[in-house]
């Protein structure tokens, strides 16, 4: 059967094909789609599975590899960041290993598009000791996931699979294998020695891995010397591709006139890690010259490990930051081929492009005003969501990774406490869904160490930025049942916080005192933390949609005097500026409006009205 | 066997995404092999987006500049902005309320306003294909992508309404011929 799939999709097909019960994810672009496409396919077809939304990528991948150990295949799905969070638990249980079949995806974002850093998951993988599967199109996605959760159960091993995210969003017809379902049962072994293995165990379990990897490297499986025409006549150059940097190279070598494309074999690499030793060494006797084309990280390059003999990523034939163009590799074939130093040519500059803003309507934006209203001086250290396009609004200041808001709000507060210096109003912002994932032990810690700062916590009751995710205050699931709710409040109280007020940010004057009543607690001889729960749900949800006032709002052309400050200090969408007789004016776009009424206090001269 | 590359841009919220899926399910029911590209993640809050569609026999989905056979254009500002994909003498049809640069007039339609003319202010993606897919570059007619826009359609009323936004696009063109 064919069908359409987005390349996520297509993961999520292997995983039910090839028996997997128990999926764990956290969301993040591009890996979201993932989870849903699990639940959502083995709904249709009956199968019964278990998916979920974990409280972060750490906590997914233990409890994938728990259902693993009980011999039940499994998964843990999380973007590249993610894995950095999971850490701790992925390297660990290359060293246990496991019994069911286990996978871990982890999605990369070379570029990067939507994260912090565009490291390359195939290096963590190296880091790990785990083998990783690279797979070049959405119907390889599939077909990857199948081979890696069977690789997995045949080596007691965790095994990477790693899309890059032109695969995840990737969208191609494709050959559909049978789903049946699992009847395997959990059965738990005890084995103390091994499931919670001693450092001396740990050593021999190390070894025990080495030698896993040796056997793995020698599988011929995975031997890419012979992934290519056998009758193609000895070429003068040879490429060594795996995943999205393979198909790009395949498709740029098809259009190449023949006189130049002959010139070139193409070998791809299915397994970047462990690499395969015999087919490396085969094509470092065949070849004088070998490049590698991979994304991000030399990991192919670095295996090969012949620097004489090798260009690529380490030697600038391919550069070595943001992700693969056509251009960019065009450019790389023809240096490589006529022995010169890359050069790129940089010939269009494009306008620039509309950068992304937080949607009309959005009750984060009603948020930054009144922070920057009752906090004019205050930092900002911001955090990872929607709303660190806070950052387009002059009301973000920091954004180091998940969860870090709080952290750096309480370190810039001692900082400057135990310096003796004059300590600035400090803000930490979050998002709901950042907060339980690593927000929770932030403020444990900020309280213990008796920092001081407002704490504004922006809760739109949802994980917005990758699509609306539900979070643990509403309990609901990934599947759609009903859990138990858990109030941010009674969290909050837990972490020993006794300064909490919850206020609707689209009442923004009650949201300027509360955050000056907050700033005030800071200082004050009793005080510490104070929080801000700003509570109004996201507008890409439709019940929330309909909450909103439906206000009729307007712009007096004769009372705009064009200063531009709504736009640039409120930056909704919908307030647009146009040219009326030479003059620059803001009108409101009749479309896009959500009819929220915000913008209306920002305008100096008071030409934004209601009605 | 079709063998064609596009580029759909526009700005986040216009249904760029739809636009491609929209052409992948009309490259499905003329029996074609394609793959395609689609923004996701901060990019779709209201920034620039675009998609690659490339229909034929494709490994990857990214499209190399000067050579796109077709860009279409949601958002008069984005056509600067990925022109330099188009090959030469590639087709570029853009949605827009003004004449463009370097841009025929009669590769310029006013989607915008004609969906909200008649009542269909979320569907202007849909208006500007029922107009573009009269264009003989196109790669699809017009039967297919109404199918298409059937087969996508999740509720009896949204199919009407996707019908009706293709039709209105369409009879722009026929008119002006
Ligand atoms: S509406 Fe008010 S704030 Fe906006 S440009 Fe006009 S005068 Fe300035
Ligand atoms: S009322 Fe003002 S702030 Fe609200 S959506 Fe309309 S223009 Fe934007």
């Amino acid at each position: 059967m064919r069908q359409v799939m987005l390349g996520n999709e297509a993961v999520a097909r292997g995983l039910l094909e090839n028996g997997c019960t128990f999926t764990y994810a956290y969301p993040g672009t591009p890996s979201s789609e993932i989870l849903p496409a699990f639940l959502k396919q083995a709904k249709s077809e009956n199968i019964a599975v278990h998916g979920h939304w974990s409280v972060n990528e750490k906590i997914a991948l233990e409890s994938a590899f728990t259902a693993s150990i009980t011999g039940m295949r499994s998964a843990a799905i999380m973007k590249q960041v993610g894995l950095n969070v999971a850490a701790d638990a992925f390297l660990s249980s290359a060293y246990l290993g496991v019994t069911g079949g286990f996978v871990v995806v982890s999605t990369d974002d070379p570029g990067p598009n939507s994260s912090q850093t565009e490291q390359d998951s195939r290096m963590f993988a190296m880091l790990a000791k785990v083998p990783v599967f690279d797979p070049a199109t959405p119907e390889e996605a599939a077909k990857f996931t199948g081979l890696a959760l069977k690789l997995s159960e045949e080596l007691e091993l965790p095994v990477l699979l790693r899309p890059t995210a032109t695969l995840c969003h990737a969208r191609q017809n494709l050959n559909l294998n049978k789903i049946s379902p699992s009847q395997r049962k959990p059965e738990f072994i005890r084995q103390p020695q091994r499931w919670a293995a001693t450092p001396k165990n740990r050593f021999a379990q190390h070894q025990a891995l080495n030698q896993k990897l040796l056997k793995l490297a020698a599988d011929p499986r995975f031997d890419f010397s012979r992934s290519t025409d056998p009758d193609k006549p000895q070429t003068p150059y040879a490429i060594i591709a795996s995943g999205c940097a393979w198909s790009l190279t395949a498709d740029l070598l098809n259009d190449l006139p023949e006189n130049q494309a002959e010139q070139f074999t193409l070998y791809k690499v299915d397994l970047p890690y462990p690499l395969h030793r015999g087919a490396r060494n085969h094509l470092l006797d065949k070849y004088e010259k070998i490049m590698v084309i991979e994304e991000s990280m030399p990991v192919i390059e670095y295996q090969i490990g012949n620097q004489e003999r090798v260009c690529g990523r380490t030697d600038g034939t391919i550069p070595d930051a943001g992700a693969l163009t056509p251009e960019i590799i065009a450019a790389a074939l023809d240096s490589f081929r006529k022995k010169l130093p890359l050069k790129l040519l940089n010939d269009i500059t494009l306008p620039p492009g509309k950068r992304p803003s937080l949607c009309p309507g959005c009750p984060h934006r009603s948020s930054f005003f009144a922070l920057k209203k009752a906090l004019p001086k205050g930092i900002y250290a911001g955090d990872i969501g929607c709303y660190t396009l806070g950052i387009n609004l002059g009301a973000l200041d920091t954004c180091l990774c998940m969860g870090a808001s709080i952290t750096q709000a309480g370190s810039f507060y001692q900082t400057f406490a135990k310096s003796g210096e004059p300590i600035p109003p400090i803000a930490a912002i979050i998002g709901d869904s950042t907060f339980f994932h690593s927000g929770i032990p932030a403020l444990v810690n900020a309280r213990w160490e008796g920092s001081r700062f407002v704490l504004l916590l922006l809760d739109n009751s949802t994980t917005a930025m990758t699509g609306n995710q539900p979070t643990p205050a509403a309990g609901t699931r990934a599947d759609g049942t009903q859990g138990p709710g858990l109030a941010l409040e009674t969290l909050i109280k837990g972490c020993g916080i006794d300064k909490i007020t919850v206020v609707d940010p689209y009442d923004q004057e009650k949201m300027i005192t509360t955050l000056k009543e907050a700033q005030t607690y800071t200082t004050s001889a009793e005080g510490g933390i104070a929080v801000v729960i700003a509570r109004r749900g996201c507008l890409m949800i439709a019940a929330e949609r309909r909450l909103l006032p439906n206000l009729k709002v307007t712009i007096a052309e004769t009372e705009c005097t064009g200063c531009g400050y709504c736009t640039k200090a409120f930056e909704c969408p919908a307030l647009v500026s146009y040219d009326a007789d030479g003059e620059k004016r803001v009108m409101i776009d009749p479309i896009t409006c959500t009819g929220c009424g915000q913008c209306v206090v920002t305008c100096p001269q008071e030409a934004i009205k209601l009605g | 066997m079709t063998d064609c590359k596009l580029i759909i841009a526009g700005l986040g919220g216009q249904g760029v995404v739809f636009l491609s899926r929209l052409i992948a399910q009309a490259a499905l029911i003329a029996g074609d092999d394609f793959i395609t590209y689609e923004s996701h993640g901060m990019a779709m809050r209201g920034g620039s987006v675009s998609s690659q569609v490339k229909i034929g026999k494709h490994y990857s989905p990214l499209i190399g500049h000067n050579t796109a056979d077709i860009l279409l254009v949601l958002a008069p500002g984005e056509y600067a902005r990925n022109r330099h994909f188009l090959k030469p003498g590639g087709t570029a049809l853009v949605n827009s309320d003004i004449l463009l640069e370097n841009l025929a007039p009669e590769n310029i339609v006013d989607a915008t306003t004609l969906a909200v003319n008649q009542n269909l202010p979320k569907a202007v993606n849909l208006v500007f294909s029922g107009w573009a897919s009269e264009h003989p570059a196109f790669p699809f007619n017009f039967s297919q992508m109404q199918q298409a826009a059937e087969m996508m359609a999740a509720t009896p009323a949204i199919k009407t309404a996707n019908l009706k936004a293709l039709e209105v696009g369409r009879s722009k063109i026929l008119q002006i011929r």
